[in-house]
């Protein structure tokens, strides 16, 4: 697989025949973009068969590393190694290296937990709710959004671990009893959050794994047909430097397929595609996709819980549960815009899957999720008012016009304001506009979260008012959560299948079984939804599935 | 069974199975024989094979192929999935754990009083309470997929099977026929495979 010629490649729909730039029409963009609600579009185009998402998808990981990868997750494992470092020096000095105090007691590290929980939640909309709604496009990005929402929980998780400050008592959070035989209580919203994340992650991971069986036997049949084939490595010598025999003769060879099909073997539990398998297999994914679906409602939830159900004024408010899952939303299908958008462009033959028309569906989401952040915003100032509580008026007005009030303004910037440009059809149409958008609204929905937690800041006592800022370890803390999420992405993509193969072809015209008459496949001899031209994109091509 | 092989044939065309491909027609296997493995064209072929193999009278046949076939169940004649039974028994189970361990731990074992509230306060269970639940009835649907697919299982003839691995993981479309079933016989399953419109029939060790 690694050394296909052009032909082969063409034959085999690695590559797209053609020249993709000829037919690019800036009406349509790449054919799925419509003004008409009526036609329905295609989910996958460029003439795709069956065959050629199973070469496409697989080749990814089959067709050795690409260039970029070793840069980026040298960069992005870098990053992480500072976390790691910035973690540990908290941990052997104590969380004073922070710039907690009295009264701000939450800072940044609350703020890094609700904003990653928060963008996990894109993950487990797309692949639970779209598919209880029958949101078939959602098949080219779910596999992709399921990995950033473990992979983003796992850096939230993080933040609650070290804040505790002593991480040696962190199994207190666990319904176990302490020293003194005392159980944790069980009426604190911050008990139910180890449970809400718990459940989450795990759930999340279960749904992301059962997905991914029938994909993990695709890679597995694969290796086997290979099994033989190694790499071969040897030292890398810089340019410039004299021969070194002894250097130059050292070859490492690794049995690569030996242990792609024992690992994928395992992992595949011995899936063989078998159709009463797939009968419980896909009402197993239904049932995994209705559990998760008041997940998605619930998680953020009982985040907001953490500060709803304290007293202090700004955070004690009803609001608090749906306008954290609108945000949740808002931040998760920006931060999977920001990773599909590169991934798009830099693996060939995913703008096939990923089209134009899945990305304006995503900003729509974006649009309409920002609106009910905005919506939530303006009604707290005006519960605020209304409500006629001296306390909670300061609290909003030193919010939006106090010591903060950039930091208030940026966010109403970024997350009421930017979403808005999705109104406009050039706007979510153009993929280097929708990733500055889903940049700006990952950094509003950020400021979100530290509006809500520098109200501490102001707290009952005028005399214990103290500005909080972050110190040095605080940001280094967070930026290195990110090099933590893009190393595990980074990991996935090289590893995983990163669309699921298996759902792709089953919305795929040829995966029809009512396509096909007397062998030939014929998708307009049954449907009569006059979707002629649309169908014929798809059709041309993936007639022969004869070899 | 005893397996009565009448292969190969004078010429290949007197046999209905493929020739050409050696599954051991000379001898028959010495482990035993699987069953039948078929190929088809397309998802329609294999769709109407699977109802027609039923409808035939067959039972210990299954089909495969990459992604699922749309409406390939009632084709294959099943019902209704347990599977939901694993779902809810999941659910159930985990409500009670969830009240059951609250109580015991705040209003039991260790009497909580905090804020004036009952010791058992079932509103302020029930976020774990539903936590537990979602978590209980996800393994237990993940569990119960593997019960009822037989799985793990990472040893299986048609995993050894050349074909089945050149060609179910990608776009074929696969239908065997398990020679345990009480209406096998290689010949007249072959034959009836091939009449179904098989683009190739092979023997299958065990």
């Amino acid at each position: 697989m690694s050394s296909l010629s052009p032909d082969q490649a063409q034959a085999l729909g690695v590559v797209r025949p053609g020249d993709r730039s000829a037919e690019y029409d800036p009406q349509t963009i790449d054919g799925t973009i419509t003004d008409d609600p009526t036609r329905r579009v295609p989910i996958v185009i460029g003439n795709r068969d069956i065959k050629s998402v199973t070469n496409t998808v697989a080749g990814w990981i089959e067709n050795g590393t690409p260039s970029w990868w070793p840069l980026a997750f040298f960069a992005s494992s870098q990053l992480a190694g500072v976390a790691t470092i910035a973690i540990l020096f908290l941990i052997v000095t104590g969380v004073g290296v922070w710039g907690l105090q009295n009264p701000v007691s939450w800072g940044w590290a609350i703020v890094n937990f609700v904003w990653w929980v928060g963008i996990g939640h894109a993950g487990t909309l797309i692949s639970a709710i779209l598919c209880l709604l029958k949101q078939k496009w959602r098949v080219s990005i779910n596999r992709f959004a399921e990995a950033m929402t473990i992979f983003a929980v796992v850096c939230a998780g993080t933040f609650p671990g070290i804040h505790v400050g002593r991480v040696w008592f962190a199994w207190m959070l666990f319904p176990i009893p302490n020293y003194n035989w005392i159980w944790p209580n069980f009426r604190s919203p911050l008990l139910w959050d180890v449970f809400a994340v718990g459940t989450y992650f795990t759930v999340s991971l279960l749904f992301w794994y059962m997905g991914m069986i029938p994909d993990l036997a695709v890679m597995r049949d694969r290796a086997i047909r290979r099994f033989n084939d190694t790499i071969k490595l040897g030292l890398w010598r810089p340019p410039g430097l004299p021969v070194v025999p002894f250097l130059d003769r050292i070859r490492f060879t690794i049995p690569s397929n030996k242990i792609a099909a024992y690992v994928y073997g395992f992992l595949s539990m011995g899936w063989r595609y078998s159709g009463r398998g797939w009968h419980h297999y896909e009402k197993a994914y239904l049932l995994l996709a209705g559990i998760a679906t008041p997940l998605v409602l619930s998680v953020h939830t009982i985040v907001s819980f953490d500060f709803a159900v304290s007293i202090v004024p700004g955070w004690h408010t009803t609001i608090f549960p749906p306008y954290f899952v609108a945000g949740a939303v808002f931040s998760g299908f920006a931060m999977v815009l920001t990773l599909l958008i590169p991934f798009r462009a830099l693996y060939p033959g995913m703008k096939d899957f990923v089209t134009a028309r899945t990305l304006e569906n995503m900003c729509k989401i974006i649009t309409v999720t920002g609106s009910m952040v905005g919506f939530a915003y303006i009604t707290e100032f005006f519960i605020a008012w209304y409500g006629g509580n001296p306390y909670e008026q300061d609290a909003f007005l030193i919010r939006a016009f106090g010591e903060y009030w950039w930091a208030y303004w940026i966010m109403m910037f970024c997350n009421v304001v930017s979403p808005q440009v999705f109104w406009f059809k050039w706007c979510r149409t153009n993929v280097a506009f929708i990733f500055l958008i889903s940049i700006v609204v990952n950094i509003g929905m950020w400021f979100e979260r530290f509006v809500i937690v520098s109200t501490l800041s102001y707290d009952f006592m005028p005399s214990s008012w103290a500005y909080y800022s972050p110190t040095i370890i605080d940001i280094l803390t967070f930026v290195g959560s990110l090099g933590i999420f893009m190393t595990l992405f980074l990991l996935f993509a090289r590893f995983i299948p990163m669309l699921p193969m298996a759902e792709v072809k089953a919305v795929m015209p040829q995966g029809d079984p009512h396509n096909w008459h007397n062998g030939k496949y014929d998708p307009e001899g049954h449907h009569h939804d006059h979707d002629g031209s649309d169908h014929e994109h798809n059709s041309t091509s993936g007639g022969s599935n004869v070899h | 069974m005893s397996i009565e092989l009448n292969l190969p044939g004078t010429s290949p065309s007197d046999s209905p199975l493929t020739p050409g491909i050696d599954v051991g027609a000379a001898s028959p296997p010495s482990e035993g024989l699987y069953g039948l493995l078929a190929e088809f064209n397309d998802p329609g072929a294999l769709s109407e094979a699977a109802q027609a193999m039923r409808e035939a009278g067959y039972r210990k046949y299954d089909v495969y192929s990459s992604f699922p076939i749309h409406g390939m169940e009632e084709r294959l004649g099943m019902g209704l999935s347990n599977i939901t039974y694993f779902t809810g028994g999941g659910a159930l189970a985990g409500c009670t754990t969830a009240f059951a361990m609250q109580w015991f731990m705040n209003a039991y074992d260790y009497e909580f009083i905090t804020a004036g509230k009952p010791y058992f306060a079932w509103e302020q269970f029930t976020p774990v309470a539903f936590a537990l639940s979602v978590l209980f009835a996800a393994i237990s649907t993940l569990t119960g997929m593997f019960i009822l697919n037989g799985l793990p299982r990472h040893y299986h003839a048609l995993l050894k099977n050349e074909r089945f691995v050149d060609r179910a993981h990608d776009d074929g479309y696969l239908l065997a026929v398990e020679a345990r079933d009480p209406k096998f016989d290689v010949n007249a399953t072959a034959s009836k495979l091939r009449e179904l419109g098989a683009i190739s029939v092979e023997m299958v060790e065990e």
